[in-house]
């Protein structure tokens, strides 16, 4: 490290060294009424106190509170909520169950070792057991009658004990506790998938007479209270100041060197990676490297091995980690890690959440991982034990890394981004409402409405929803105030956790019919289009025929030396505005009065996305070597929006005219798509995209990010909430460029948004940064109804 | 509800590519279907509300050409060989209730309902079939409960397939209702595996239809499937033209059967030639 620090090469890459001090723990005694056993297991295994926050939080959860804990990885976040699980087990001498909830299954097997070995420490005739696919049915039928701890995921939650609950009964009457860990990774779709589960989950305990308390753990978060809230349906006790004890860690950002500072290209973060490894590899101390993609992985777990010699290592000490490695495989590089035989491992994010490899002390970061949880939890890797650790982020050459490797503090202070998650999406409720209409019928209030239900009484439009699918669905049927499940089907097996379309398109091997992939209704169209070329782990593939309809596409294997890209036209419709806030311009108007500058809306869209041609661009030159057209039909989505828009005559003082500007206002839409990570934990694929230079809904310049997703998971209202953090974002980003005219890591290059793109840009964010906050502002009754007039009034044109 | 939400959800859902094609037939069509409808609609006949339960109790002698009383003088020791459960040797087939469900559907879970239940019993040497029925699935808790009291009241259970199917079904909605599940110590005679011992690989399959005709000469006229057994409940609960007749005839046949073939498998009969050693199984 020191190396780093002062050798000329390096010194100038790093943007910011942080250094956090060493810190001492701050410890309480065990609360009163622990039982002894459970004292007598924490002290051997050298825990002879708690750390304050997992006093607290045992504490609250033995007062029967829901509680969230929210704390970085290492920090004891497992005994928090082991202790009273445990504890409550002793009390009432084996009655108390509990379910944990894990969100992965490779996370769920980790933790049922550690479990049973606590258990059967008790000396009891007790048993944490993993239900999951892999748990044969021989075992299951035990695991229902006796499984005091039972250790699962949403999905077999969802498909498998929620339908069968009358089998868990005896889980179910004395539940005491659901578990659920790492809550940050339950947002968007699959989050709000699981808020529902949990719904039914309520419903059911209440059924066979138990009300069980939550228990949750979390990276640390923005509002973690508030996102606990939703997921759960009710308010929660949030512990989040980490008492535990650290080494000195040590962070540094590096920044790729430019080489082209017009074009603002910079070297590819994975070979940096690869130049670093020979200073932050060796033989005395273990490394991981974190990879976005998993080919990254492989390629650099290949270089890696190469370089071993140079790095004084055997290649074996060398080792790469995914998904989609066999168990037993991971299992051997699991202990390989723990017991210290491996010294360097390449990974994804598949070793970020806590699966136990032990403390390691270097971790590199090979781009930002997309949300400050993720990033917290993979520098978490490293200084678990009082020793001094080094983090590094290897900034790629795109705006939320370059603006994270010129503003580092926001690494390192409070978390900005925000979680979406809206479990009254209708689309999802919809079909969680059929799945817990099976389970359980639903009885109307005298009002109605389901109010009472103890899972879904909060949700918004319930009662509704029931009444559709009894009336437009043959699953359902109202008799006496009571929606009855009749049908012979078994709803949760078509049901989707993780995406709202359960008609995904399978991509399939022309010649043996097999599935070699699967995309989402929305990207298919411009992905698996006749002649695309489609890649799986390095392998390319070229569509030979997408039957769109059956949702199949047939590919066949080739060796292409180009990938392919398509072109959407994307038509956004405002079907209905909810919210909005304005600016008035500066200057009054002739008449005295005030006139519109700028407003920011939030509302719902319809949007039809067409596939338009695709180009053939060859790999490592990105030479364009030719055009074809697409003919498939249009892809709509019904969802949510945040829109900004710009009066006319503010967008004449700003130079948003002229032949350039629809190129200038696009750049900027674009922008701000790609540092929305920096304010909501998304993917830039999650938001979609349409700039129009006169909105025929608004009559003006308009800039619309969308929710890709069917109904929408609430990202929309997150950008409108903190549309000025966005905007300030994106400002920082273009001033900090060191492009000349536009480049990837900003607006986009120059081909794209003109010469005058990345100034226009500029000058726009600058004006809608200055002066005071947006009002809120009353949307006129009429808004909706004079838009519906406007647009008609384009319609001929 | 507001039309708006309405409509909001059929979009959303994107109900209109869920395949549902509109109405083959005419409005006209359909309003005389609809006055058609009311006369079938009616629950089948001789249903008697006993208590909190509506029932239909039916005698029968024979079953195609036997006689059902040759079940009691079946051999005891054999049937609990055969059956490998020695309680069954110092049981007497007369106190046994011969059982078998129709449910809305084979993939379980708690949205299936057990809506008729055929609990067969000898009555001072005389049989008797008690359909128990569910016409409102509100009622579903009686009807169990019900069930519940008779199935612990008999010295053991007779069933085909019930020890894999059934016995599930009915378990999990009691659990479901609160209702102590009867089986957990009951003494079961699930028919179908010592038969299918005796017999695997002679007819084919070892499905109760196979069975009963190679077995006992029993041979049914019109029975309907009971896979049919969903549809007709749930167009009965809509008010529709139903065809629940044929599914308690085929429930009530069905016991029956069980009763022939305990009798049969209670008979030493020369040990049928050497099964052959085929493993492809199909369920009954």
């Amino acid at each position: 490290m020191r190396a780093l620090q002062s050798e000329a090469r390096w010194r100038t890459r790093f943007e910011r060294w942080q250094v956090v001090p060493p810190r001492v723990a701050r410890v309480e005694p065990f609360p009163e009424g622990i039982d002894p056993r459970l004292v007598a297991m924490c002290r051997a295994r050298g825990m002879s106190e708690l750390y304050e926050h997992q006093a607290r939080f045992v504490r609250a959860a033995l007062a029967g509170e829901d509680v969230l804990v929210a704390t970085p990885t290492a920090s004891g976040k497992t005994l928090c909520y082991t202790l009273p699980v445990l504890q409550r087990l002793l009390q009432t001498q084996g009655r108390a169950r509990s379910l944990f909830l894990f969100p992965t299954k490779a996370l769920g097997q980790d933790q049922s070792a550690v479990l049973t070995q606590e258990v059967e420490q008790l000396g009891e005739d007790w048993h944490a057991c993993t239900y999951d696919g892999d748990t044969p049915p021989s075992v299951r039928r035990t695991l229902r009658d006796r499984g005091h701890l039972v250790l699962t995921n949403p999905w077999m939650l969802h498909a498998g004990i929620l339908p069968n609950h009358a089998k868990w009964s005896e889980l179910f009457r004395d539940l005491a506790f659901v578990v659920i860990d790492e809550v940050h990774t339950l947002s968007g779709v699959f989050g709000s998938s699981v808020a529902n589960v949990l719904r039914r989950l309520v419903r059911i305990a209440r059924h066979y007479g138990s009300n069980p308390r939550f228990l949750l753990c979390s990276a640390t978060l923005s509002e973690p209270g508030a996102h606990a809230e939703r997921l759960v349906g009710r308010p929660v006790r949030v512990i989040s100041e980490d008492a535990s004890p650290s080494g000195m860690r040590t962070f540094g950002v590096y920044n790729p060197p430019l080489l082209n500072a017009v074009a603002g290209l910079r070297s590819s973060a994975l070979e940096e990676a690869r130049e670093l490894a020979r200073k932050l590899c060796g033989p005395g101390h273990q490394t991981i490297f974190f990879c976005q993609r998993r080919t990254a992985v492989e390629v650099l777990t290949r270089y890696l091995k190469e370089a071993a010699p140079a790095l004084g290592l055997a290649p074996e000490e060398i080792r790469g980690y995914r998904g989609g490695y066999l168990p037993d495989l991971r299992r051997e590089i699991e202990v390989g890690l723990r017991t210290g035989k491996v010294k360097v491992v390449v990974s994804t994010n598949a070793l970020e959440l806590g699966i136990d490899i032990g403390a390691l002390d270097v971790a590199v970061l090979v781009g930002y991982p997309g949300s400050q949880a993720s990033f917290w939890q993979r520098a978490g890797r490293v200084g678990r034990r009082q020793k001094p650790s080094l983090a590094v982020l290897i900034a790629r050459s795109d705006p939320v890394d370059q603006y994270l490797a010129h503003h580092p503090e926001q690494l390192f202070g409070t978390p900005q981004e925000k979680l979406g998650l809206d479990p009254d999406n209708l689309v999802i409720l919809s079909e969680q409402l059929k799945c817990a209409a099976f389970e359980l019928p639903f009885r109307a209030d005298a009002d109605g409405e389901i109010g009472s239900d103890a899972g879904f009484g909060r949700a918004r439009d319930a009662a509704a929803v029931l009444d559709y699918l009894a009336e437009e669905s043959r699953f359902l049927t109202k008799r006496e105030g009571t929606w009855w499940w009749m049908a012979d089907a078994y709803p949760a097996q078509d049901v989707n956790l993780g995406g709202e379309d359960p008609d995904n398109v399978l991509v399939l091997d022309a010649s043996t019919k097999k599935a070699i992939g699967e995309i989402d209704r929305a990207a298919s169209i411009t992905t698996v289009h006749q002649g695309a070329i489609y890649q799986v782990e390095g392998e390319t593939w070229k569509i030979e025929t997408f039957d769109h309809k059956n949702r199949r596409a047939y590919a066949r294997a080739v060796e292409s030396d180009y990938f392919t890209e398509a072109e959407v036209d994307v038509d956004v419709r405002v079907l209905r505005l909810e919210e909005r806030a304005a600016r008035d311009r500066t200057q009054p108007e002739p008449d005295g009065g005030t006139a519109e500058d700028w407003s920011i809306w939030r509302g719902e869209v319809h949007v039809t996305t067409l596939a338009t041609q695709y180009k053939k661009i060859r790999f490592y030159t990105r030479e364009n070597v030719g055009a074809e057209d697409i003919h498939l039909p249009a892809e709509e989505l019904d969802s949510e929006a945040f829109v900004l828009t710009l009066s006319e005559p503010s967008a004449a003082d700003l130079g948003l005219m002229g032949g350039d500007r629809g190129a200038a206002w696009r750049g900027l839409g674009m922008l701000l798509r790609r540092v929305a990570p920096l304010v909501l934990s998304c993917q830039p694929r999650d938001l979609g995209l349409s700039t129009q230079v006169r909105s025929p809904h608004f009559r003006k310049p308009a800039i619309f990010l969308y929710d890709a997703v069917q109904g929408g998971v609430g990202l929309s209202e997150i950008l409108f909430r903190s549309h000025r953090e966005l905007l300030g974002a994106a400002l920082e980003v273009i001033v900090r460029c060191a492009c000349t005219h536009g480049c990837p890591a900003c607006v986009g290059p120059l081909e794209e948004v003109g010469a005058l793109g990345k100034e226009t840009a500029r000058r726009l964010l600058e004006h809608l940064l200055a002066g005071p906050t947006l009002a809120p502002r009353e949307l006129a009754g009429d808004a909706n109804s004079q838009a519906e007039t406007a647009e008609n009034a384009e319609a001929p044109a | 509800m507001s039309e708006s939400l309405r409509e909001r959800l059929a979009r959303l859902r994107r109900e209109d590519e869920r395949a549902s094609p509109p109405p083959a037939s005419s409005v006209r069509e359909r309003l005389a279907r609809r006055a058609a409808r009311v006369p079938v609609a009616i629950p089948p006949e001789r249903l008697v509300q006993e208590g909190t339960v509506l029932a239909r109790r039916t005698a029968a002698e024979r079953h195609g050409g036997l006689v059902l009383c040759d079940a009691l003088s079946a051999d005891r020791a054999l049937l609990a060989r055969e059956a490998r459960d020695e309680r069954i040797a110092d049981l007497d087939p007369a106190h046994a209730l011969y059982l078998d469900t129709e449910t809305t559907g084979l993939s379980g879970g708690s949205g299936t309902y057990v809506w008729l239940v055929g609990l067969g019993a000898f009555e001072a040497g005389r049989f008797e079939v008690w359909q128990g029925f569910l016409p409102e699935p509100a009622q579903e808790q009686a009807l169990l409960a019900h069930v519940a009291e008779r199935i612990r009241a008999a010295a053991y259970v007779v069933s085909f397939f019930g020890k894999s199917f059934d016995r599930h079904r009915l378990e999990d909605k009691m659990r479901m209702h609160g209702i102590e599940p009867p089986f957990a110590e009951k003494p079961h005679l699930d028919l179908y595996w010592p038969l299918r011992r005796r017999y695997r690989g002679h007819f084919g399959d070892c499905r109760l239809r196979t069975l009963e005709s190679q077995l006992c000469g029993v041979e049914r006229e019109d029975d309907l499937p009971g896979s049919f057994a969903p549809a007709a409940w749930f167009d009965f609960l809509h008010g529709r033209p139903h065809r629940l007749e044929g599914v308690f005839q085929h429930n009530l046949d069905d016991v029956k059967s069980l009763v022939t073939l305990l009798a049969h498998l209670g008979r030493e009969l020369p040990s049928p030639s050497a099964p052959r050693a085929s493993s492809e199984e199909t369920l009954p």
